[in-house]
């Protein structure tokens, strides 16, 4: 048996998806193509017991927010300039509220440390719950809450003409 | 009015649909050839080096010996504590002891794999020991970071952090701090996080709160810090940070500022103030804010960006060689290799500095196969493998002064 089957329409299944969470994520088109290649990677390895285990998205999902969060230890002591380019600033032509809004959501969101970030995604993009949220990260549910207050805390600070979107309940 | 589920979305609409499934499958069939060829090549090298009388292991496979000093040094100015290789054990280690010492530690990881989720602590010798109870339990740490001399394990535990003297008993708890962002050179001081999110400055007003705890006293000092991410600390508990002229978003490309806050007075003075554009070759550019402190304290170490196109024209900035920028303004440039992968560098190798140690700089190495820590010697250029971190899915993995 092949021990790949089913792995490449697994991932041509789900790679739309997955591509929106990495680009949450990262913020730019290069680095989310190499989260989820990275990602996907890392479920291939373990494809076998992955599929057979029901919930391979699930699974990578796991892998590629952990993924995302790991990465940031040993990329905070590196330049300023990991890979990304800062999204793109409004143009005249582009002078709709609705993305401008976007836009500034998106430079702030750059600001945030990885785990704030994912946090963010997983909590309101997602609709994960605090639990859930913690499982997907491998960490506390006290951790979560936290970061999730600490995240929506800073993102006011850095975008205050969006600080109505962020009174949600944590 | 749009709420920030559906901001969100907006942004994830901007992604477009990553093909990576061909690249994917391709990567894990080669994996899977080497993990065939691997025991066979592995077998012949032995028998190779058996017939030759050599020993594979130095020391003949015995572990390096123990740390016999529990007194840690002011300054480490090698990499001996490093152990060669980081393996996840096969059993269970026991806990911590909080009633004896240990030693200063070299390495802290958390890994997901064989034994469910755990942390654990690696002295140089390689003893591990577990740091907590499984991960996802709550009240479990989650968040450990070790002084430069491993003398100090500071843990993010709910609502404090403590930091444990490995070198003895001792412990210190610091409440409503959530982070442990740095360390002075000398491991005296630790610079924390605080919990209060209002204390977090804005884009306007990037001034705010953090805490400086003195180890060698049990003091700890709040300071106002007119930036977002502050860097490290001096042996004096001084804060660096680095500061930059800038026009609108873009900073000056060859100006390093750098100053010091000291926490007690809330003084700022400059350490360094100096355009290094002759030392820069051509399309580059010097980070700007991101500084580390030589570990004497003469100066700092920042990166040089080189701005690189993609084949769709936009670019990307790429972290290259590290300059040692000393107070007085002398520049020297160490060269770390290019892991450009065939025209695509931004998918390639990354060599990430963790530090200095005497004349050995210390990186994590990653490619999309692998990662270890490798020492770049200052006097010879020479690239060398200190040290293999777990393999598989490592939750993280950090050395001291991380």
């Amino acid at each position: 048996m092949d021990r790949f089957e089913g792995l490449e329409e697994f991932i041509v299944a789900r790679q739309a998806a997955l591509s929106r969470v990495a680009y949450l994520l990262t913020g730019n088109h290069d680095a989310a193509r190499d989260l989820l290649q990275s990602a996907l990677e890392k479920t291939a390895r373990h494809w076998r017991r992955v599929s057979g285990g029901g919930n391979p998205d699930g699974y990578v999902r796991r892998v590629l927010y952990n993924t995302f969060v790991s990465s940031w230890r040993r990329r905070q002591r590196m330049a300023e300039y990991p890979t990304a380019e800062l999204p793109d600033t409004p143009s005249r032509h582009d002078e709709s509220e609705r993305t401008a809004r976007r836009l500034t959501l998106e430079r702030a969101l750059a600001r945030l440390t990885p785990k704030q970030r994912a946090v963010i995604v997983l909590r309101f993009y997602e609709d994960l719950s605090e639990v859930d949220t913690a499982r997907a990260l491998g960490c506390s549910v006290g951790t979560v809450k936290s970061q999730t207050n600490y995240a929506l805390g800073r993102l006011r600070s850095l975008a205050p003409e969006l600080a109505t979107v962020m009174e949600v309940t944590v | 009015m749009t709420d920030l589920k559906e901001l969100l979305g907006d942004v994830a609409e901007q992604a477009r649909v990553y093909d990576v499934s061909r690249p994917v499958v391709r990567v894990a069939r080669r994996r899977q050839r080497m993990q065939w060829i691997a025991p066979v090549a592995a077998a012949a090298a032995v028998a190779l080096a058996a017939a030759a009388g050599w020993a594979v292991w130095p020391n003949g496979g015995a572990p390096k010996p123990a740390a016999t000093r529990t007194a840690p040094p002011d300054l480490v100015t090698n990499l001996d504590w490093l152990p060669a290789q980081v393996r996840e054990p096969t059993e269970l280690p026991p806990v911590l002891p909080t009633d004896k010492a240990v030693g200063p530690a070299s390495v802290a990881y958390a890994s997901c794999a064989a034994n469910g989720c755990y942390g654990y602590l690696v002295l140089p010798d390689g003893t591990q020991y577990r740091l907590a109870e499984a991960r996802q339990q709550k009240d479990k740490v989650l968040s450990v970071s070790l002084s430069p001399d491993g003398r100090w394990l500071a843990q993010v535990v709910p609502g404090a952090v403590v930091m444990r003297d490995l070198a003895g008993t001792k412990t210190h708890r610091v409440p409503g701090y959530i982070n442990v962002f740095e360390w002075s050179p000398d491991s005296r001081w630790v610079q924390l996080m605080p919990r209060d999110s209002t204390q977090h400055g804005s884009h306007l007003d990037p001034t705010h709160t953090i805490g400086v705890f003195d180890l060698r006293n049990s003091k700890l000092i709040t300071a106002e810090v007119p930036v977002f991410a502050p860097g490290p600390l001096l042996n004096t508990g001084e804060l660096v940070f680095g500061d930059r002229p800038r026009n609108g978003d873009v900073p000056a490309p060859a100006r390093v500022r750098v100053l010091a806050l000291d926490p007690r007075s809330g003084k700022t003075r400059t350490l360094l103030d100096v355009d290094i554009a002759d030392s820069l070759r051509e399309g580059e550019l010097v980070s700007s804010f991101d500084v580390d402190l030589t570990q004497d304290g003469s100066g700092v170490m920042t990166r040089t960006v080189e701005w690189l196109e993609r084949p769709d024209g936009t670019k990307v900035g790429m972290s290259d060689d590290i300059l040692k920028v000393t107070w007085g303004g002398a520049v020297t440039r160490y060269a770390v290799p290019r892991g450009r992968d065939g025209g695509k560098p931004w998918v390639g190798e990354e060599w990430g500095l963790l530090g200095q140690y005497g004349k050995d700089l210390l990186l994590m190495h990653s490619n999309d196969a692998d990662t270890e820590l490798q020492a770049l010697d200052t006097k010879t250029g020479r690239l060398r493998t200190v040290c293999q971190p777990p393999r598989g899915i490592t939750e993280m993995f950090l050395t001291r002064g991380m």
